[in-house]
């Protein structure tokens, strides 16, 4: 089963960033059903040259996979700013400003767990 | 058939890629993300998968991609595969086929491809205009 609680990435974003890399072959980017191959431009064997990642989500590409492409490609810095800007997710975790903590020293009605503003 | 032999034979019409029948050993792991993580080391591949029944795609994704890309940003299918250590043997109809058998001195390697699972597919259709 998939988790989802780890953000996904826009598959157009991470073509964007690999593109702009400056490291692929002409039409370096090969769609076959779920599956992206990225080619990277050079005379080594195909299987040096190439990074698959896929679509598990329809134009969504998973964390990891995301992660691993930012770094061979270079581009982690964009990557960790586009999922600040567009998933709301920083240094490992969502981040929800207007939610507050339960506080543990008061006793209420509520479920453990659940998340109470205080307020 | 054993883990420690893999092969593979291409259909071509004219130049185009028609078909493809393998036999080959793949290995997955669950992610840290609990996804399925595919191996097949024999195409020098890694793919991914959400789970064991979406595993059966992501692998005829991989393989037909890595046939498509060999022909059209490489030396071709033939080639690309001798690169990963495969050998070209004749098919009784003259079509290209190639197989990876793990030479009797190497025990250790065949030891390894015992561990992984047979991925058999007759008829990997390639219809998709490469």
């Amino acid at each position: 089963m998939s988790d989802n609680f780890y953000p996904h990435v826009d598959a157009e974003f991470i073509k964007q960033c690999v593109s702009e890399s400056g490291r692929l072959a002409n039409n370096g980017i090969v769609k076959i059903g779920s599956t992206i191959t990225f080619i990277i431009a050079g005379n080594k064997a195909i299987y040096k040259r190439t990074i698959l990642v896929r679509e598990l989500i329809p134009g969504q590409i998973c964390l990891e996979q995301g992660i691993s492409i930012a770094i061979r490609f270079g581009f982690m810095g964009k990557l960790l700013g586009w999922l600040e800007k567009n998933r709301n997710w920083k240094d490992g975790a969502y981040s929800e400003p207007n939610i507050q903590l339960p506080n543990h020293n008061t006793t209420d009605n509520t479920l453990d767990g659940d998340i109470v503003d205080t307020k | 058939m054993s883990t420690t032999e893999a092969n593979i034979k291409i259909t071509r019409n004219g130049d185009k890629l028609a078909s493809i029948a393998v036999s080959m050993p793949v290995w997955n792991k669950i992610s840290d993300h609990n996804h399925l993580l595919i191996k097949l080391p024999l195409l020098g591949i890694d793919t991914i998968a959400k789970d064991e029944m979406d595993a059966e795609k992501a692998i005829e994704e991989a393989i037909i991609s890595f046939c498509i890309v060999a022909d059209k940003h490489g030396q071709g299918i033939e080639k690309e595969l001798q690169a990963l250590g495969w050998k070209s043997f004749s098919c009784d109809n003259n079509e290209p086929g190639l197989e990876y058998d793990v030479p009797e001195s190497e025990d250790m390697l065949e030891r390894l491809l015992e561990t992984g699972d047979n991925y058999v597919n007759p008829h990997l259709l390639v219809d998709i205009a490469a």
